[in-house]
């Protein structure tokens, strides 16, 4: 294996992580992520970006899901309801808490949950997650403070300081 | 919540939550959340956010190994979006076959439906953008074309498209798959806006026009010996088409 490819597979499992998260569907992700891979493959050949592979990359998946969004808006989307057993062990509160979370981060904006799950999940860096959504990085720092006021505010909606502190 | 100290940020609060703060500061924000239970529940609230985030997206259980994709197996990825691309021959234009188009080629369906693709994200994300749509603006349109024209490694040209009412917007570079693409921009008095994405072609092969819906959205596809074309614009078929036609006789 090149130290290319050592680099790309290392890639992996935050890249199938993040697409997870965006696409909630485990064969999604990895449509993804094996998709991703193929081209980053294909790609070196011909050009090899400057800097770190993840945010390259990261940005390569991004755009194969918004334009998976797009084909998909006028298709019935297909969703996986059934979470696998991570929780199962957990004492019914924290199940609940993911349970709400989850939901919640679907009422978020498109913008603002890509740019939390990069960070959050993806593992890049503010400024590689700046560079791979194409964004200043003061652009991706409030789409994820709104994120996470938005958040906040959802899932302890029976306190209303916290929604005040939060506007 | 209240004002933090001119010297802890709202960024580095994230920073804090997300790993991302050097030592010295983490001790400083540590500090101020000592002396501020309310900043301190906010951000307890965040950290829980994170958590919750990672135990609903675990890692993989098992991943593509990069090996077996190096090997170039036959994978077809997106065979949906492949097969929503409806391969239609369109013998229109007079005169059209005159100009070399090989009506019968079969095409290579993937690299058609991978160009088509990017090209339509590229038209989505950047003909809706009211900010800045093109990086180089119509009236610098000879820098425009010289730089492009030198990305690509090929002569472009800017066509004219104002017998249909459309007006150079500008344009810019992009990453397609088979390398850097060029995207020119184009509007109408209404405000519709055309893309036009082009990619190097090295194949030296010739393609007719390939008709692709997708909606709202229409593209047309096409390849002469030096580059790969798509055409997308929210606009009726035939009028797509026609603009299409002036595109491909400026460039032939």
């Amino acid at each position: 294996m090149s130290a290319y490819e050592k680099e790309l597979q290392a890639c992996l499992p935050d890249l199938w992580r993040y697409g997870y998260a965006l696409t909630r569907n485990r064969d999604t992700a990895d449509d993804l992520v094996q998709d991703c891979a193929e081209r980053a493959l294909r790609k070196r050949r011909l050009w090899r970006p400057t800097g770190p592979l993840k945010p390259w990359l990261m940005k390569m998946l991004l755009n194969l899901y918004r334009n998976q969004l797009r084909s998909q808006s006028r298709r019935p989307v297909l969703v996986e309801l059934a979470h696998d057993n991570s929780a199962a062990q957990d004492p019914l509160p924290a199940k609940l808490a993911l349970g709400e979370t989850a939901r919640a981060i679907q009422t978020l904006p498109e913008e603002q949950r890509q740019a939390l799950l990069l960070v959050v999940l993806g593992g890049l860096s503010y400024k590689d997650a700046a560079l791979a959504l194409e964004i200043p990085q003061g652009t991706l720092m409030s789409r994820i403070a709104r994120a996470r006021a938005a958040l906040r505010s959802e899932m302890s909606p029976s306190n209303p300081n916290e929604k005040q502190a939060g506007s | 919540m209240n004002q933090a100290p001119d010297h802890i940020s709202q960024d580095m609060l994230h920073a804090y939550v997300d790993g991302q703060l050097d030592a010295s500061d983490i001790e400083l924000v540590e500090r101020h959340l000592a002396a501020n239970p309310e900043i301190a529940a906010e951000i307890a609230d965040w950290q829980a956010q994170n958590a919750a985030l990672r135990d609903l997206f675990p890692s993989p259980d098992r991943l593509p190994e990069i090996s077996a994709l190096a090997a170039n197996h036959p994978h077809v990825p997106w065979r949906s979006v492949a097969a929503a691309i409806t391969m239609l021959g369109l013998g229109l234009a007079g005169g059209w076959y005159g100009h070399g188009l090989l009506a019968n080629r079969p095409q290579n369906t993937e690299i058609v439906a991978n160009l088509v693709r990017e090209a339509i994200a590229a038209h989505v994300v950047y003909a809706s953008d009211p900010v800045r749509p093109v990086e180089i603006p119509a009236a610098q349109e000879d820098l425009l074309v010289k730089w492009l024209s030198k990305r690509l490694g090929r002569a472009l040209v800017v066509p004219d498209l104002s017998a249909q009412g459309f007006k150079l917007v500008g344009g810019r570079l992009l990453s397609a798959q088979e390398g850097p693409a060029a995207q020119f921009m184009y509007q109408n008095a209404d405000g519709e806006r055309i893309t036009l994405f082009a990619v190097r072609a090295d194949n030296g092969q010739m393609a007719e026009f390939e008709f692709d819906s997708n909606g709202k959205t229409n593209s047309f596809y096409w390849q002469d010996e030096k580059l790969r074309f798509a055409l997308v614009g929210d606009l009726p078929r035939d009028d797509l088409n026609k603009l299409a036609v002036s595109v491909y006789r400026a460039f032939s």
